[in-house]
């Protein structure tokens, strides 16, 4: 301890006997409850952190459940008859399913086309976005909304659909064009006959 | 201090039983020494009890985080000077408490062994210390620890160590030289 013998002989008393002070005034004794009062500590921190742990696990479960629920109870996924059909996003299903009632039973590949139209609820129809609707013209949406309606509201017949079929008539065959054989373009003086042929 | 073998037996079930063997044997070894740290700041048994129950739960939470288990006293004592500093900081009630010793709550048998006003000036004097040389001071009255134990519960070189205790003793000599007898 050289760097303590700097001290002059005053201070060096003094701090010995601060620090016989000390060590007298530390020498105190924990009482014998401390060991118990740690455990009961320790028990205390590992239940409230084990209650910690089910108040996490108990929210996760909550969390994905709410989760799972608001997935199933989507509104796609809940039955949207007639109210939910947007009659201006595909004016071509609802001519060809003009005979039926529900177009949303309908199985056949033909109506499933478009799915997504088909099952789209008032909401989402009602809301601005990249849907096919906007790039028609509101006139003819309107037009083929009036006529979507005018069919639904109609009684059932299954003749208008035979009409429609009968005017519509077979699909032709698919005939593939030949390729188009355009002689090579030769450009000659003009003859002085005036075009006349001899 | 002879419950804790038997005690934690039950306790201590989520350390596998070696480390919980080991846990008790450092416990054991080491609760007077982090109960006397809090007391060097704290200067209340039931504060500084609190705290060592404080430091003693959270270093059973780390224990198994603990690379060299040798360590441990040390690592202990740190935790416990530490939560100590901040309970003596943050502690409103302390002020209140130190009223009431002057206005005359029954000293402790410490305090009477070295006599109220000389202790309240030396607590006073390690007060005023920078908490670097206040642990060293503090450190050194617990258990007669010299410089090479004190660097190591410190994790300090032992001058680092040498130089603050000179500068704590300088400092409290100033501090006390008005209390001393003068021949």
């Amino acid at each position: 301890m050289s760097r303590t013998e700097r001290l002059t002989e005053l201070d060096e008393r003094i701090v010995a006997a601060a620090e016989a002070d000390l060590r007298q005034l530390l020498s105190i004794e924990p009482s014998p409850e401390l060991t118990a009062k740690v455990r009961a500590r320790i028990d205390d921190k590992r239940e409230s952190r084990a209650w910690k742990w089910w108040g996490w696990i108990g929210l996760a479960v909550a969390t994905a459940a709410a989760v799972i629920l608001a997935v199933a109870l989507r509104p796609e996924h809940t039955a949207a008859p007639n109210g939910g059909v947007v009659a201006n996003a595909r004016p071509d299903d609802n001519l060809r399913a003009s005979s039926r009632t529900d177009d949303t039973t309908d199985p056949a590949p033909k109506t499933t086309l478009h799915p997504v139209a088909r099952h789209r609820s008032p909401a989402r129809a009602a809301e601005p976005g990249p849907n096919p609707e906007i790039i028609i013209d509101p006139e003819m949406t309107d037009a083929i909304r009036r006529m979507a309606i005018a069919l639904r509201n109609a009684e059932p017949d299954a003749s208008t659909a035979e009409q429609l079929q009968m005017q519509m008539g077979e699909p032709a065959p698919l005939t593939i064009a030949e390729p188009l054989n355009v002689r090579e373009l030769v450009l000659k003086p003009a003859e002085q006959n005036g075009g006349n042929q001899e | 201090m002879n419950d804790w073998a038997g005690g934690f037996s039950g306790t201590f079930v989520t350390l596998d039983e070696d480390l919980e063997r080991e846990f008790e044997d450092r416990l054991r070894e080491s609760t007077t020494l982090a109960f006397r740290v809090a007391y060097g700041v704290l200067r209340h048994r039931q504060d500084a009890e609190d705290v060592a129950q404080e430091a003693f739960a959270k270093a059973y939470r780390s224990f198994t985080q603990l690379r060299d288990r040798d360590r441990f006293r040390a690592w202990l004592m740190r935790m416990t000077w530490r939560l100590a500093i901040d309970r003596w900081r943050s502690d409103r009630r302390r002020t209140a408490r130190e009223q009431a010793v002057k206005n005359g709550e029954e000293p402790s048998t410490e305090e009477i062994a070295v006599s109220r006003e000389r202790a309240e000036r030396l607590w006073e004097a390690i007060d005023t210390l920078p908490e670097k040389l206040r642990i060293v001071v503090v450190l050194g009255a617990i258990e007669g620890h010299d410089i090479r134990t004190m660097a190591r519960l410190l994790n300090l070189p032992e001058g680092t160590v040498k130089s603050r205790l000179y500068l704590a003793r300088k400092g409290l000599a100033e501090s006390l030289r008005c209390l001393a007898p003068s021949d």
